[in-house]
């Protein structure tokens, strides 16, 4: 996403403040908040409270254990960059995309509520694989 | 999303016989104004319904329109944002449609009218931000290994290890982790909150997500004091800006803070 060009030291500070129009963040928002009418009320324009489950990971679950431990072991360049400053080393790794990977599927739900035509793939790959976490339990 | 050069072909207003509903986006005072240029879901005008002091804000809408997504999603937001700019609104579910005026007055005004008119009284002047804040996974991570033997020996044992192998190891290695940066997390949570409390009204925790998450939290803040919770926020970015990202989403509608609970 586009967070990466709103980075620290971009107009001065450290701390990031993105506009609140992007979708993601939208989204985030406005999942389950707001006054609730009681159920006679059309919920009509999305299932997006189903979404909403999809894209909460469980921590405590085998796939998440396993993405945890492929994460750390994908840490090879940190052997390689622990003599380089921290931030040039932070740098580099975020050129590398490492973390892009271990959270695509969360950035793949999202993409997969956010719609959109040219999506259409990624959304299918990222329901599917959804489907497998555990579901909120208060909804 | 409204393209606005385009008048918008008004649906007919909701009532007997026709085929709309209202959508309503939330609930303000009547005194509110409107800004003409506002344009609702499927590019609809905006309107007051009121009912004594307060006016649900509403747009026409299909009530068999297909379902919406990015396009609707924005309008609403941008709806409530636009009008949280001036006056206090309280933002009601996403996708919340009624049949017609009758019906918000009997299902959503008539109800619970001063304790709205409370929640709107208790909305006024003040603004909602969302604080979310992210580890550099690899810095997370990296100290982990070096922290922790166990992980150490994990990792070596599983790192180069075809994927099928080491599956029970594979996933005590990540159970440790997580164990570990569920740890951390509490901690540095409780630190960030602990600095941005003072400043705020109210403060909405929810679960942060992913491997990386720290703290995701929508903050009620006197719109006085917003600049400072900038500046000291600025601060705290700069001391772990090696470990943590932080960032700082709104003004906005207070989304948050119309239930009751999440008020300090």
């Amino acid at each position: 996403m586009t967070v990466q060009s709103q980075s620290r030291r971009s107009g001065g500070g450290y701390l990031q403040r993105p506009a609140p129009s992007g979708l993601a963040d939208v989204i985030e928002i406005i999942l389950d908040k707001g006054i609730v009418v009681d159920a006679y009320v059309r919920v009509a324009l999305v299932g997006i409270e189903l979404l909403t489950i999809d894209l909460r990971i469980v921590i405590a679950s085998v796939d998440t254990y396993l993405r945890f431990a492929e994460a750390t072991n994908r840490l090879d360049l940190l052997e390689h960059g622990a003599g380089k400053p921290l931030d040039e080393f932070i740098g580099s790794m975020q050129e590398s995309g490492a973390s892009k990977k271990v959270s695509g599927a969360v950035r793949g739900a999202k993409k997969a509520l956010t719609g959109g035509g040219d999506d259409d793939d990624d959304e299918r790959r990222s329901r599917s694989s959804s489907r497998r976490s555990t579901r909120r339990e208060e909804s | 999303m409204s393209t606005g050069t385009q008048a918008p072909t008004p649906l007919p207003l909701p009532g007997a016989g026709t085929d709309t509903g209202w959508f309503v986006y939330g609930i303000t005072s009547r005194s509110v104004s409107v800004p003409e240029s506002i344009r609702g879901v499927d590019d609809q005008p905006v309107h007051l319904l009121t009912y004594g002091e307060l006016a649900a804000v509403a747009s026409a809408a299909l009530l068999d329109r297909p379902p919406g997504r990015r396009a609707e999603i924005l309008a609403y937001t941008t709806v409530l944002d636009t009008l949280a700019e001036e006056s206090p609104v309280a933002p009601v579910r996403f996708g919340s449609i009624f049949a017609d005026d009758q019906d918000v007055v009997d299902h959503l005004l008539a109800p619970s009218t001063d304790d709205l008119a409370t929640l709107l009284a208790d909305l006024q002047g003040r603004t909602q931000l969302r604080l979310t804040a992210t580890y550099r996974q690899e810095v997370l991570l990296a100290g982990l290994v070096a922290d922790d033997p166990d992980i150490a020996r994990l990792r070596d044992l599983t790192r180069d290890a075809p994927e099928e192998a080491y599956h029970a190891e594979r996933v005590q290695l990540g159970q440790l982790v997580a164990q570990a940066v569920e740890r951390i997390r509490e901690g540095d949570a409780q630190e960030l909150l602990d600095t941005v409390a003072p400043l705020c009204v109210g403060v909405a925790e929810q679960p942060a997500r992913g491997l990386d998450g720290l703290l995701d939290a929508a903050l009620l803040v006197d719109r006085s004091r917003v600049e400072t919770l900038e500046d000291v926020l600025e601060v705290v970015a700069e001391t772990v800006h090696e470990r943590i990202e932080l960032r700082l989403v709104g003004p906005m509608a207070p989304y948050d803070f119309v239930e009751g609970e999440a008020w300090g």
